[in-house]
């Protein structure tokens, strides 16, 4: 049994890692929600093997709340701002890339939650449009909509110069 | 309806650099280490999970989630075929079902700065089995906005002078470039380690402004401090 939870784990433990990434879960958080998804997969309330990916993205989506309601209450302040011991000349040119998908994960959280899941499952996950309207249980051309408006939002998002100060004003 | 390319997709119309950023997303995972420590976590039954309140209520929600929340149909295995689909991008990317191994997040085209994977992410960072550069032809855009500024950064601590004359050449060049963050920080470097105190003080107060949780700012105000 042991080993049918490990190798589903495996499995999918990417899709978990990169979909909560994507929801905005900080990354000192990444593991312990990883593990909350995958007790709640493997506590037996998922029933059959096809929808898994679909049962995965909706937990996630439940944890990512959680974490961001623990983090309200708790009244942390959690910065993600990557490690300043880092950032050293020789450094930098690395960082570039890293600093732009924190910008991106904050123009994600910008979009209603079913273009943002149009958006991950397309443009991340890499799923064909049918298959995201079939997980979705949405007509197609409905989910084209949402992946349109998903791109031009992101897109202006990461244009605003004044993003970073918006964001600590929030 | 015709499918978009993605926007990681070579033949793409998004700019370079997001061309880059979600090549960069696609690619996330966690590091061995990480994954051992989950295998472990998820390994025994509920009675070791510290938390118990909070497994509950994720349990309840994952309970939601499958009955009405966000009701997916099922889809199967069929989404394993998307790499295969002849609308994403035709770069050998690893089977995603192979077994986890550590890898660093795939460099960006070839001119682009490296990147270097963070500890949490792997463990032992390994090249790549299959690079998405090396499989096509680098675009020349991105190889010209990220190039620019790594050859402003390569030289700033040697020839300020050249460093902020690159700088300014990106500024007119790319506008509205999504890294507008390091170029400005570049800049303020050049101006300080030029002696043009006044001006790298006036720039960093902008920059503190504009991007307030800047990792760049301590180094910054470390340079520009009297």
């Amino acid at each position: 049994m042991s080993g049918e939870h490990a190798a589903l784990v495996v499995e999918h433990a990417p899709f978990v890692w990169r979909v909560l990434i994507h929801l905005g879960v900080p990354h000192s958080r990444l593991e312990d929600a990883s593990q909350e998804v995958f007790l709640v997969l493997l506590s037996g309330k998922y029933a059959g093997r096809s929808a898994i990916q679909s049962f995965l993205y909706g937990v996630c989506r439940n944890v990512a709340s959680l974490e961001r309601r623990r983090q309200r209450d708790a009244r942390e302040v959690v910065t993600d701002e990557l490690p300043e011991t880092v950032v050293q000349p020789a450094q930098e040119g690395e960082l570039w890339i890293k600093r732009a998908h924190e910008r991106l994960v904050q123009a994600l959280s910008r979009l209603d939650e079913e273009q943002r899941q149009v958006f991950v499952l397309f443009e991340l996950e890499q799923l064909s449009m049918d298959e995201i309207a079939r997980a979705m249980q949405a007509p197609l051309s409905t989910c084209y909509s949402r992946l349109y408006a998903a791109r031009e939002t992101v897109q202006s998002e990461l244009r605003r110069r004044k993003l970073q100060k918006v964001e600590a004003s929030s | 309806m015709t499918e978009p390319k993605r926007w990681s997709h070579s033949g793409s119309e998004v700019d370079p650099v997001l061309r880059s950023v979600a090549r960069y997303a696609q690619d996330l995972k966690p590091s061995d280490a990480a994954l051992q420590r989950l295998l472990k976590g998820t390994a025994k039954p509920r009675h070791r999970r510290p938390n118990l309140r909070r497994f509950t209520a994720a349990v309840a929600l994952g309970m939601a989630a499958a009955f009405g929340g966000v009701a997916f149909a099922s889809y199967g295995t069929t989404w394993l075929r998307s790499f295969q689909s002849p609308t994403v991008a035709p770069r050998p990317t690893a089977p995603r079902k192979a077994p986890p191994r550590a890898v660093a997040p795939p460099p960006a085209p070839a001119a682009a700065p490296s990147v270097v994977a963070p500890p949490e992410r792997s463990a032992t960072p390994t090249p790549r089995l299959a690079s998405p550069a090396s499989a096509e032809a680098p675009s020349a855009s991105v190889a010209t906005d990220a190039e620019l500024l790594q050859r402003a950064r390569a030289s700033v601590a040697s020839s300020p002078a050249l460093a902020l004359a690159l700088t300014r050449e990106h500024a007119a060049r790319f506008s509205s470039s999504l890294l507008t963050e390091e170029r400005q920080a570049l800049s303020i470097e050049a101006l300080s380690r030029l002696g043009r105190r006044s001006e790298a003080r006036q720039g960093l107060s902008e920059f503190e402004e504009t991007f307030p949780r800047s990792p760049y700012r301590r180094r910054l105000r470390a340079l520009v401090a009297p």
